[in-house]
């Protein structure tokens, strides 16, 4: 009984604080959630394909393969900077036709980065303003947009290997 | 004996050259509005934010609509590529949680924190977002049928509630939705006072805070200096006054021409800006590259025949051009007008006014000294030159802009805003010839009376 009695108390409690009080409770753990999952599934998607068909576009608009996986890791690191409060280490410039290896390792870094920068984030300070690039937004609109973009890439990159008959993994969705 | 003036005496011989030079332009302004239509426009509106803010008892209501293409970042648990409205309250509440600092809601420039929120995931198909109180309705009603909802479609509606001190207080919004998407994330709010929707404002993500409803001192002081600024950095403009006055030695004889300018422009600036001028795309490229031959035909008439006879009525057609190229450039900021349409159309011709006075009264002087060093005549040649060269690019660039535009026209929508302003265009081209005779008539008297 002491041990439910705790317990309902502890649940009162949370479900307070879960109220208008901590109005961004969760927005942390969403955002180093969705860095581990969608780390591993767009680097996953950068092993699976072939380093031939790195240069692979869909059409002459649009990026190659290798361009896309640079572009997810140097906006990692344009994101994750600003919103961590971190410094992005200097790292190396890498052509999007560069070396499956070296675009892969960029991309691991990157996630590795994110996820050191947003370890220490917590919810108290989502309304902050941030500049990223030359826009100014909260910090809770820059986690919606990483992770959105995140999306995004994912399902550009499993299109791109789908149309290189390469299999693809099941959504994280 | 008195004689006619030099002026007048030009006037009667080479009028007809500059004459069919206007006649021919307007003429072929006339076919334009005949022929051009409206093409739809290209702003993709699934992304736009659509949002109603109500103020009364001491709270405040933002009821939004945001489109779930702009929340991707959020994953809602799927179920067979439909949206798994069973168990979305996680998600949709961590949505509403960004959101909350995505609209930014102050009273009297203190930051307004919701007190509670609600939503919803809504189909396209879903009209309630029509009214305030529909809106309202719907976003507090459960989610229903929303089983159905394809994947990255729909929308999430939310309902922001905040605490506020009075129904009076100054009220101010800006978006964050999206801000790296820009203006395709436009947020459209309207501010709704008792039965009144008010007026729809379009407020790109990022921009500054916006008065939802501003007092009509603040809405003219904003337009005045928007006129002031407008008129400043019209460089256009600008050169179009310098050419009008450069031949002009007597501020006497500025006056009638600046007046004529003022008069024409402010016509289509407010019958433009009451929605009486035409709506297609290609009415603004239209008006911008008769702005530039506005200033090579005041330029050329400087160099070729610096005859000032006419200039008030040339003044006045094309002062009417520059109106619309003023309302064109006013264009979105109307919308933050509130409630005083008038007085911060007023404000913003007052401002143009300020500007333009501003402008003549560092021309004026500097021509006078200019005067001492060079002859007269030689300066307004150099001048005109000068500004004719540049109004002969500007033409060019601007009538490639033109002919890009789609200028089909798509039913009888463009004809019947166009007709008007054809109406008035040939009333304007019969004026011409009419007080070029009078004109003439009544030199030719002065003349066999002073004999």
């Amino acid at each position: 009984m002491p041990f439910l009695f705790r317990l309902k108390v502890a649940a009162v409690f949370a479900a307070a604080v879960s109220l208008p009080g901590a109005a961004h409770a969760g927005v942390a753990d969403f955002i180093r959630t969705q860095t581990a999952a969608q780390g591993r599934d767009l680097v996953d998607a950068a092993r699976a394909m072939p380093a031939e068909r790195y240069r692979y576009s869909p059409g002459p608009e649009q990026m190659t393969f290798g361009e896309l996986v640079l572009h997810v890791a140097d906006g990692n690191y344009l994101f994750c900077s600003p919103i961590g409060n971190s410094t992005a280490p200097a790292v190396e410039k890498l052509p999007g036709d560069g070396p499956k290896d070296a675009l892969v390792k960029r991309l691991q870094d990157s996630f590795d980065f994110c996820a050191r920068a947003l370890a220490t984030i917590d919810d108290s300070k989502m309304a902050e303003m941030l500049v990223i690039g030359n826009v100014r937004t909260p910090r809770s609109m820059a986690i919606l947009t990483l992770s959105g973009t995140w999306n995004t890439h994912l399902t550009m990159a499993r299109d791109y290997l789908s149309k290189n008959g390469q299999a693809v993994a099941a959504t994280s969705r | 004996m008195a004689r006619p003036s030099p002026r007048r005496r030009a006037d009667g011989g080479r009028a007809r050259r500059p004459l069919r030079v206007v006649s021919s332009w307007l003429t072929l302004l006339g076919l334009l509005l005949v022929c051009a239509g409206a093409r739809a426009h290209d702003l993709p509106v699934n992304t736009m934010v659509n949002a109603f803010v109500r103020v009364h008892d001491r709270q405040a209501d933002l009821v939004a609509r945001v489109p779930m293409d702009l929340l991707r970042g959020i994953p809602f648990p799927p179920a067979d590529g439909r949206y798994d409205l069973a168990q979305p309250g996680p998600y949709e509440e961590l949505a509403r949680t960004l959101l909350a600092d995505a609209f930014v809601l102050a009273e009297d420039n203190v930051l307004l924190k919701p007190l509670r929120s609600e939503g919803r995931i809504v189909a396209v198909s879903d009209r309630s977002f029509d009214r305030f109180d529909h809106a309202l309705a719907a976003v507090q009603a459960s989610t229903g049928s929303a089983a159905s909802i394809p994947y990255d479609t729909g929308y999430l509606d939310v309902h922001f509630v905040y605490p506020v001190k009075s129904t009076g207080s100054r009220f101010e919004i800006q978006s964050q939705v999206a801000v790296d998407v820009g203006v395709l994330a436009p947020l459209t709010v309207r501010f709704v006072r008792g039965d009144d929707e008010g007026r729809a404002m379009i407020i790109p993500p990022g921009a500054d805070p916006v008065d939802l409803d501003p007092a009509w001192y603040r809405a003219a002081g904003g337009f005045v200096v928007l006129g002031i600024e407008h008129i400043l950095t019209g460089t256009d403009h600008l050169l179009f006054l310098l050419c009008l006055v450069v031949p002009v030695r007597r501020l006497r004889a500025v006056v009638p021409l600046i007046t004529a300018f003022t008069v024409a422009h402010s016509v289509t600036l407010i019958a433009s800006a009451l929605g009486f001028a035409p709506r297609g795309p290609w009415f603004p490229p239209l008006v911008e590259a008769a702005i530039a031959a506005s200033i090579v035909y005041t330029a050329l008439e400087n160099v070729v025949m610096p005859s000032m006879g006419r200039r008030e009525l040339i003044t006045c057609l094309f002062g009417l051009v520059h109106g619309f190229g003023f309302s064109n450039a006013l264009g979105d900021s109307l919308q933050l007008a509130g409630q005083h349409l008038i007085v911060s159309l007023l404000s913003f011709n007052a401002g143009i006014e300020i500007g333009q006075l501003g402008v003549l009264g560092i021309m004026l002087p500097l021509f006078a000294l200019l005067r001492r060093w060079m002859s007269s005549r030689r300066l307004v040649v150099v001048l005109s030159t000068a500004g004719g060269l540049l109004g002969a690019v500007w033409l060019v660039e601007r009538w490639q802009v033109l002919w890009q535009v789609d200028v089909a026209c798509s039913g009888a929508g463009c004809l019947g805003h166009a007709a008007p302003w054809l109406v008035a265009s040939v009333a304007l081209l019969a004026l011409v010839p009419m007080l070029s005779a009078y004109r003439k008539h009544r030199t030719s008297r002065i003349s066999q009376r002073t004999q």
